[in-house]
C-alpha cells in the first residue's frame, strides 16, 4: 500500500508540468524628466504597472507605433538607457486595509510617516468606473463642517461635490481642516490628499490633526513638492481608491483634494513630455476629462448598494481672484457648488472670508435638516438685502428706519458668521445663535460683542432649553414647546448679559 | 512612409519572382529607394523585412543565454516547447554565454522572456523578503 503511494506519487512529480510564466520585456531607450522611452512591451494596455529592473514603478500612458511612453513614479536617477523593463499586466493599484487609519501614505500607498510598513491583504485599482446611476441615491444627509457661514448658507450634504475656490492665503486649507476637526463622533472617514503642497505646510496639518485627535479617523496621502509630476497626478485617484475601500464598507467618507490647481500642472507637465499636443494655456485636451472622472466617483450610494457615500471637496488655487480662467472654470462646472474666499474680505477680518453672494451649493439644500432651514432662510435674505443697502449706506445721513434696521442687523449677521480658526461649533448651535438673530435679540446688541453674546448663550442656553436641544437632535426640528423655552432662556440671558 | 510599411510592399512584390526575375526586381527596388531618399533606412527596413520573412515562414528567432554552453538534449526539449508554444516549424539560436545569470537559462523570444536563471530566482526572493 504505502509503495503504491510512493510510487503513484513518483509519477504524478514526473508528470508535473510546472507553468511557465513568459514575461513580457522592453527596454529603456530614453529616460528624461520622470519619462522613460521603453521599446518593446507589444501587448501593454494603457495604464498598465511596469516594474524597472531597479525596482520602481511606473505607468504606461502613452501606447505609440514602436515605443512606449512610461511615466516613472519615484525616483528615476538610477534608470539606465536599455535597461530591462517589465510589464506586470496589472493596471495600477494601491493597497488597502483599515490599517491605513492614522498615517500618511505616498500615493503608491507607502507609508512616509516613519511608523513602519503597513499591512494590507487587497488591493483597489487607482482608476476605475465611478459608481453608474442605478446604485446611486439623492444626497439628503447633512456632512457638518462646523463653519457656520457654510452650514447655514451653502450646506454640503453627504456625497456632495463642493468645491473650495481662492487666491493664496485666503483661508482654502482652514477650511478643509476644521471640516475634517468636525467629524469627530460623525462615525465618518477622511482621506486628505497634498498635492504639491510643502511638507512643512503638511506637517502642520497633521499636527494639528493629531491634537483635535482626528487623526484617528483620517488618512493622509501626500506628494510632496519634491516628488515627480506622476506621483502629483496619480495622488487624487489613490485617495478615492482608498475613500472607495471605506465606502465599500458602507463608511460616509470626506475627500479633500488639496489642491487641483497644481494637480493640473503636473499632469500638463506630463503630457508636454510625452509630447502630446498643447491646448489652451497649454493644458493637455483631455484635462477637463482629468478631473471629471476623479470627481464623478464622489457619490452617495443607495442602501441596497450598501451605502456609504464619498463627499469630496476639491480645493482650487485662483489667480488674483479670477474664476474665469481655464481650471477653475472646468471644475466650477464639474462641481455641485462653490466656496468663494476672497482676500478682499480677508483682509476686512471677516474670516472665513467666504463670498456668500457667489458662493452656492447646488445640491445641500435639501440635505440640510428642517430647523437650519427655518433659521438660515432669513439669514440669507438678511445678508442679501445687506449688500444692497451697504453702498448706499456710505452716502447716506438720511435713512430711514426700516433701512437702519436693515443695516444693523446686516452688520450682526456678518459680524456671527465670523468664526476663529480650529473652532467647529456643533450644528444644533448654530441653530440658536441663528435663531436667536434672526428674531431679533441679537439687534441691540453692540456689533462688537456679537460673538461674545454668542458664546454666553449656546452656554446658558444649553442649561436652560434641554427640551430645545432634545427636539432638535432628535426630531431635526422643534416644536412650540421647545421654542417657548428657548424664547424664554434667551430673554433671561439678554437681562443679564445687558448688565 | 514607414520602413515596415516599404518592407512588407517588397516582400509581397518578391514574392512569386525567381531567379533572374528576382534579381531585376531586386535592382529596381534598390533605385526605387534611392530615387526616395530610403536609402539611408536600410538596416531597418532590412531588419523590418527579416522580421515579415520569419513569420511567414513559421520561423522565430530566439537568444539563449545561459553560464555554459546548452546540451542538446535540453536545447531540443526547448525547441519542442518554443515550436509549441508559439506554433511555428523552425527555431534558430542566438546563443550568449552571460556569467551573470549565476546559473539556469533565459530565453528571450521578441518582447517574450522566460527567465529560468538563477538569478532571476534569487531576485524574486529578494522582493518577497523586502515585502
Amino acid at each position: 500500500m504505502s509503495n503504491n503511494i510512493v510510487e503513484n506519487l513518483k509519477k504524478e512529480i514526473e508528470n508535473w508540468n510546472a507553468e511557465l510564466k513568459i514575461e513580457k520585456a522592453g527596454r529603456v531607450v530614453e529616460v528624461f524628466d520622470g519619462i522613460a522611452k521603453v521599446s518593446g512591451l507589444s501587448d501593454i494596455r494603457s495604464s498598465e504597472m511596469v516594474t524597472f529592473a531597479g525596482g520602481q514603478k511606473g505607468v504606461a500612458l502613452n501606447l505609440e507605433e514602436d515605443a512606449v511612453g512610461v511615466i516613472i513614479l519615484g525616483d528615476f536617477s538610477h534608470i539606465k538607457e536599455g535597461e530591462e523593463v517589465n510589464a506586470t499586466g496589472q493596471i495600477l493599484d494601491v493597497p488597502v486595509s483599515e490599517a491605513l487609519l492614522g498615517r500618511v501614505v505616498n500615493p503608491i500607498g507607502q507609508a512616509i510617516d516613519g511608523k513602519g510598513a503597513i499591512k494590507s491583504d487587497k488591493t483597489y485599482p487607482i482608476e476605475r468606473v465611478a459608481s453608474g446611476v442605478i446604485t446611486r441615491q439623492a444626497v439628503d444627509q447633512p456632512m457638518y463642517t462646523g463653519i457656520k457661514v457654510i452650514d447655514a448658507i451653502i450646506p454640503v450634504g453627504r456625497g456632495q461635490r463642493e468645491l473650495i475656490i481662492g487666491d493664496r492665503q485666503t483661508g482654502k486649507t482652514a477650511i478643509a481642516v476644521d471640516a475634517i476637526l468636525n467629524q469627530k463622533g460623525q462615525n465618518m472617514i477622511c482621506v486628505y490628499v497634498s498635492i504639491g503642497q510643502k511638507d512643512s505646510k503638511l506637517r502642520k496639518i497633521q499636527t494639528r490633526l493629531e491634537q483635535g485627535g482626528a487623526m484617528d479617523y483620517t488618512i493622509i496621502v501626500s506628494a510632496g513638492a519634491s516628488d515627480s509630476a506622476a506621483l502629483s497626478y496619480i495622488a487624487p485617484y489613490t485617495g478615492v481608491a482608498i475613500a472607495e475601500y471605506f465606502m465599500d464598507k458602507g463608511k460616509d467618507v470626506l475627500i479633500i483634494y488639496d489642491d487641483l490647481s497644481k494637480h493640473a500642472v503636473a499632469y500638463r507637465e506630463i503630457s508636454l513630455l510625452l509630447r502630446r499636443p498643447p491646448g489652451r494655456e497649454a493644458y493637455p485636451g483631455d484635462v477637463f476629462y482629468l478631473h471629471s472622472r476623479l470627481l464623478e466617483r464622489a457619490c452617495r450610494r443607495s442602501q441596497k448598494y450598501g451605502g456609504g457615500s464619498i463627499t469630496a471637496f476639491p480645493i482650487i488655487e485662483t489667480q488674483a481672484g479670477d474664476i474665469s480662467a481655464y481650471i477653475p472654470t472646468n471644475v466650477i462646472s464639474i462641481t455641485d457648488g462653490q466656496i468663494f474666499l476672497e482676500t478682499d474680505l480677508f483682509y476686512k477680518g471677516i474670516r472665513p472670508a467666504v463670498n456668500v453672494g457667489s458662493s452656492v451649493s447646488r445640491v445641500g439644500g435639501t440635505a440640510q435638516i428642517k430647523a437650519m432651514k427655518k433659521v438660515a432662510g432669513t439669514l440669507k435674505l438678511d445678508l442679501a438685502q445687506y449688500r444692497e443697502l451697504e453702498a448706499f449706506a456710505q452716502f447716506g445721513s438720511d435713512l430711514d428706519e426700516a433701512t437702519k434696521r436693515q443695516l444693523e442687523r446686516g452688520k450682526r449677521s456678518v459680524e456671527l458668521l465670523k468664526q476663529s480658526q480650529y473652532s467647529p461649533v456643533k450644528a444644533e448651535y448654530q441653530i440658536v445663535s441663528i435663531y436667536a438673530l434672526s428674531k431679533g435679540y441679537m439687534d441691540d446688541v453692540p456689533v462688537e460683542k456679537i460673538l461674545d453674546f454668542e458664546r454666553g448663550l449656546i452656554d446658558y442656553t444649553e442649561r436652560n432649553a434641554k427640551t430645545f436641544y432634545k427636539e432638535i437632535t432628535e426630531s431635526k426640528m422643534w416644536t412650540d414647546k421647545g421654542e417657548e423655552e428657548l424664547k424664554k432662556a434667551i430673554t433671561d440671558f439678554k437681562s443679564t448679559f445687558n448688565k | 512612409m514607414r520602413t515596415k510599411d516599404v518592407a512588407q510592399a517588397i516582400y509581397e512584390g518578391a514574392l512569386e519572382k525567381k531567379g533572374t526575375d528576382l534579381s531585376a526586381y531586386l535592382h529596381s527596388t534598390v533605385k526605387f529607394l534611392y530615387r526616395k531618399q530610403l536609402l539611408s533606412k536600410s538596416p531597418q527596413i532590412l531588419s523590418d523585412l527579416s522580421k515579415i520573412e520569419d513569420k511567414a515562414e513559421g520561423k522565430i528567432e530566439v537568444t539563449l543565454r545561459s553560464t555554459a554552453p546548452i546540451q542538446t538534449a535540453a536545447k531540443k526539449e526547448i525547441t519542442e516547447l518554443l515550436e509549441k508554444r508559439y506554433n511555428v516549424r523552425h527555431v534558430a539560436y542566438r546563443e550568449i554565454i552571460d556569467p551573470e545569470l549565476l546559473g539556469g537559462v533565459r530565453i528571450e523570444i521578441g518582447d517574450d522572456v522566460l527567465d529560468l536563471s538563477l538569478r532571476n530566482k534569487i531576485n524574486q526572493l529578494k522582493t518577497f523578503l523586502n515585502k
